[in-house]
Parts: C-alpha cells; sequence; structure tokens
C-alpha cells in the first residue's frame, strides 16, 4: 500500500491543475489577510482571524470532488486501470489505494491551506488575547469537519468507479453534500406529504443527519447576515462531534461497499 | 527453449456478453519458451481470451493456470506477466519517464536504471518533456512495450502489438520477440492480424474462430502440413492413389474430400504422374503445384476466403 500511496503522490504533484487550485485557495487567503488587516475597527485580532475559518470548511467537500479528480484522473477513460490490474494488484487494493491516496492528499491540502492563511494571520495580526479559545474553537470544528470530509472523499471515489461521466459525479457529490436537505424538503412538499405527517417527520428527521445539515450547525457553511459583525466562536457539543463521526462512517462505509462489489464485476478496458 | 512446463492452462474458458459467447470453452496450454501465436478474424474471441488471462475480464465459467497456479491465486503470479492489450493507456499529462517511474514505484520495483533501461530498449530515451498525450501512435505502442518489459516478465502478453509502428520499428520488435525469447526463455503469446509477422516469429499457433479454439498445433507440424505438393483432381481418387503406390512407388500422399490427392513426391516431374494416371485410365481434370503459408492454412481451416 505504501507504493501504492507514493505513487500516486507523485502522479498527483506533476498535476497542473493541484498547483493552479492551490494558488487560487492562496489567493483567496491572501484577500481574506488583506481584507483583516485593513479593518479600522480595532476588532480584528488574531482569534478573531482563526474564527473565520470554520466558515470556510465547506470548501472541503467541493474540493472533494476536485482531489478525487486529481487522484483518479479519469482512468475510465484513460484506460490506465488495466496496466494495474495486468500487473497483479488486486481490486480492493487499487480500490483502496485510490481511497487512501484522495484521502491523504486531501489531509496535506488542508494542512498547507491552513498554515498559509494562519501563520501569516499570527504574523501580522495582533495576537495577545483569545488565541488558545479560538484554537480550541477550530480543532472542535477541524474535529467534526474531518469525518465529513471523509465520507465525501469517500463518496466521491465510488462514483468515480462506479461511473465514466464527471458530471455525474460533481453533481451527485455536490447535491448530497451541500444540498440534501433542502433536497428533502423538496421531495417533501412535491409530494405533498404535509407538514405534520409521520413519513415527513420521518424524512425531516432523517435530514438532520444528512451532512448538509450538519454542516448548518457546525456553522461551516458561511453566512451573510453578519450585520456588520464578525462572527463569534461557535460551541460545538461532544454530542454533535460524534454524530459527525457517525455520519461520516455511513458515507465512507456504506458508498465503498457498493462502488468496491460493482468493481469486483466490472470489466476494465 | 521450449519445456513441457506450461506457463498457462485455460480450462474450458468462456465468456458470454449478454447472449453473445466471445469465448466458448477454450482449452488451450502454452508452454514454457513458447512464442505462441493466436490468430483469428476480428470479433474471433483473440482480445477477449487475453483480456481474461490478464485479469480485466472475469471469465463467466471456466478457470485458467498461471505458472502453476489456478483460480485466485493466479492473480499473485501476474507480476511475472508483461501485458500490452489494445491501445496502450497513460496518462496523458506525464512524460514518458513519469508515467514509467510511476508503474515502478506504484509496484515496488527496485532501482531507478529500470525505467531508463525500458526507454533505451524502445528507443524513447530522448523524448524528453514531451507529454503522453502528443505521442504519436507508434511511440504510444513503443511506450506500452517499455512499461510490458519493465518487470522483466517471464511471460509476455501482446495483443496486435505491432499497430502503429514504422517498418523499422516492426523489424526491431520481430528481433526483440526472438532475443527475449532465445536468451531469457520469455514466454509469449502473441495476437496479429499480420500473419506474415506472426509466422516469423511463433513457435506454435492457436486457431480461434467464432470463440472457438479450432485448432493449436507446434510451427514445426504446420510446416509439414502447408509444405509445397501436387493437387490432382481426378475422377476417381481411390483408384488413382492404388496407382500412385503401385506404378510409381509413392506412398507419401493424402487423399482429400472432393476426389483431390495430395501428392509431396515428383514436384520436379510432374508430368509422371499425370502420365501413369491416364494410363490407368483415371481421368485427370487438373494437376497444379500448391504449397501454403499460415493466411491459406487458416482460411482453409475456417472454411473460406474470408478477411482474417
Amino acid at each position: 500500500m505504501f507504493n501504492y500511496l507514493s505513487a500516486e503522490v507523485y502522479k498527483v504533484v506533476r498535476r497542473p491543475a493541484l498547483w493552479g487550485w492551490l494558488a487560487a485557495i492562496f489567493a483567496g487567503e491572501v484577500l481574506l489577510l488583506y481584507i483583516a488587516c485593513s479593518d479600522q475597527s480595532g476588532l480584528m485580532n488574531f482569534a478573531q482571524g482563526v474564527i473565520f475559518v470554520p466558515r470556510l470548511l465547506m470548501i472541503g467537500f467541493l474540493a472533494a470532488f476536485l482531489i478525487c479528480d486529481l487522484v483518479y484522473s479519469n482512468q475510465a477513460k484513460t484506460g490506465t486501470l488495466k496496466n494495474e490490474v495486468a500487473f497483479g494488484l488486486t481490486r480492493l487494493q487499487i480500490y483502496l489505494g485510490k481511497l487512501c491516496s484522495m484521502w491523504v492528499v486531501s489531509l496535506a491540502a488542508v494542512v498547507v491551506v491552513l498554515a498559509l492563511y494562519l501563520i501569516p494571520c499570527y504574523l501580522l495580526l495582533d495576537h495577545s488575547a483569545g488565541v488558545i479559545e479560538a484554537m480550541w474553537g477550530l480543532g472542535a470544528s477541524l474535529l467534526a469537519a474531518l469525518p465529513l470530509w471523509l465520507g465525501a472523499q469517500a463518496t466521491c471515489c465510488a462514483l468515480c468507479f462506479a461511473t465514466r461521466s464527471e458530471g455525474l459525479v460533481w453533481t451527485l457529490s455536490i447535491g448530497i453534500f451541500l444540498g440534501g436537505s433542502t433536497i428533502v424538503s423538496i421531495a417533501v412538499t412535491l409530494l405533498g406529504l404535509g407538514p405534520f405527517g409521520p413519513l415527513c417527520e420521518f424524512l425531516v428527521h432523517m435530514s438532520n443527519w444528512l451532512p448538509d445539515s450538519l454542516c448548518q450547525v457546525l456553522h461551516l457553511i458561511p453566512t451573510f447576515n453578519w450585520e456588520g459583525k464578525y462572527p463569534e466562536l461557535v460551541s460545538i457539543s461532544v454530542d454533535i462531534i460524534q454524530r459527525c463521526w457517525i455520519v461520516g462512517a455511513f458515507w465512507v462505509f456504506v458508498p465503498t461497499f457498493l462502488s468496491l462489489s460493482n468493481f469486483y464485476r466490472k470489466e476494465i478496458h | 527453449m521450449r519445456d513441457d512446463k506450461a506457463v498457462l492452462v485455460t480450462y474450458n474458458l468462456t465468456r458470454t456478453y449478454g447472449a453473445v459467447k466471445a469465448l466458448d470453452n477454450v482449452t488451450l496450454t502454452v508452454h514454457k519458451g513458447d512464442i505462441y501465436g493466436l490468430v483469428g478474424r476480428n470479433g474471433a474471441g483473440k482480445t477477449t481470451l487475453l483480456r481474461l488471462i490478464s485479469g480485466q475480464s472475469i471469465p463467466t465459467s471456466g478457470d485458467l493456470e498461471l505458472f502453476g497456479t489456478t483460480g485466485h491465486g493466479a492473480y499473485k503470479h501476474r507480476n511475472r506477466t508483461g501485458v500490452i492489450i489494445e491501445t496502450p493507456s497513460f496518462y496523458p499529462y506525464l512524460t514518458a519517464r513519469e508515467n514509467l517511474e510511476y508503474y515502478r514505484t506504484q509496484r515496488g520495483l527496485p532501482g531507478k536504471g529500470l525505467v531508463d533501461e525500458a526507454l533505451e530498449r524502445v528507443h524513447l530515451e530522448d523524448t524528453g518533456r514531451k507529454k503522453f498525450k502528443s505521442f504519436s501512435l507508434g511511440m504510444k505502442q513503443r511506450l506500452g512495450l517499455a512499461l510490458a518489459l519493465m518487470n522483466q516478465p517471464d511471460f509476455l502478453l501482446l495483443d496486435e502489438p505491432i499497430n502503429g509502428l514504422d517498418p523499422e520499428g516492426v523489424a526491431e520488435f520481430r528481433t526483440l520477440m526472438k532475443e527475449l525469447n532465445r536468451d531469457h526463455g520469455t514466454t509469449i503469446l502473441i495476437s496479429s492480424h499480420i500473419l506474415t509477422e506472426l509466422a516469423s516469429v511463433a513457435t506454435c499457433y492457436g486457431f480461434l474462430e467464432q470463440g472457438k479454439l479450432l485448432e493449436e498445433i507446434t510451427a514445426e507440424a504446420l510446416h509439414e502440413k502447408c509444405r509445397t505438393c501436387l493437387l490432382a483432381t481426378v475422377d476417381n481418387a481411390p483408384k488413382a492413389a492404388t496407382i500412385l503406390e503401385t506404378a510409381l512407388g509413392c506412398s507419401s500422399y493424402d487423399v482429400l474430400p472432393g476426389n483431390v490427392l495430395q501428392i509431396y513426391a515428383f514436384l520436379d516431374a510432374p508430368q509422371k504422374v499425370s502420365a501413369a494416371l491416364s494410363q490407368s485410365g483415371v481421368a485427370l481434370y487438373s494437376l497444379e503445384q500448391k504449397g501454403m503459408d499460415l493466411e491459406n492454412y487458416f482460411l482453409q481451416l475456417i472454411g473460406g476466403e474470408q478477411h482474417v
């Protein structure tokens, strides 16, 4: 597996798209830093800069597809999977190799992106107060977001192995991870289930367990009604973190199991 | 170079796609040291067979034995094989060297020199920063061959490997195959439409038609079957055969359907045959000298003048 991961990393760092995306994210961070440093109210400090971060973590869900694309490299179309199978790698090794590579690349990308934001933030802004609390808050947000990211990545990976259409992978993964509860609400309305029916209540209850509902609870999705105030530190309970790990585990194991079962029977071209 | 030890044995290998049987109960054996030529028309099942052997496809029924191991365990020996099936596939945004380095790392092959060696062997060492997506078909084919050879395989599976190669490349390929077989004992299973090329390297053949293996034959046996002969069409073949034996003392002949005699003697003096037959009252409709090549043999085997 180490050889497989090394090879995937060797390939990914040679993809121009990786550096393009990192440059775009870095440019966004520079802009954010510029805004923070230009603040005249005196409220902006390092702690406040850190509190911004959880509100940007939803980028992780969008990045799931991009990283999946970087690692998987549309192998169904380029036909490179046949080189791996022909050498005697089992389909389980190939599937898990790709998935783990996606996780490794995304975690490395998170570390780089956070470092590129937090280090200049620390150097440029006042860091005399509230640093510990802000870092604990960020840690809790990351701990809650991590399983959801891994789930998003595993789902994207499953979809990539199951279909040749990049558009379908993109639409389904974004739909599941950023619009699941909205889709349930629309379905409830369209099916005329009524606001208080048992099926409606069940669906609404279930939608609380969808990744995008959790993102809203965690304030991972930015809201734009700040009324001129800076966001406050969001308190994240252990219960929420536990729920995130359960939901993340579901989205890791179920799509992986289904896609792997399909991959075992699949003709490789 | 031939060894009785089998590198590959397939047992009633069958692959169906819906109602279509792409491969139908194929049982064949490739011995160590063979250069096994797989001959068949388009859609005969050659690529399907190679895909099953290489693990890209899963048999509907039947089994295969690779290096003496059957069933699921056979995949472990695939690291001793080198494969080119259909168009070689690589990452379009990587160079030749990067693509090979990627696979060398993934496969855990020791020594960075392997990549250079493989590139030199197929004359792609000077492609520099050129990406795979800009390669010509011939260059892609060469890179596919480099990958197939990089792990110094004991068994090569090659499907139409000279597609897109220029004449020089074809000649080099032919020499390389013979060299690998002679010097390293590499066993090769090769399918090609270009039967003259196949005939110049193969040591045995398998003929596939509509998913079925019609015949397996060694190159020597095939040569024997295809050797030059006289074809005599007469009105009474049994009588003509008796005359050949009694009047001319010839026992080297075959009687074919349609009152045709295939005579392997008197190639320099066919008039002796015609004289003996006419003196004995056998009507001789035609007498011609004929030799068969691999293509003619195959066409005769499948029973018609169809395109290979």
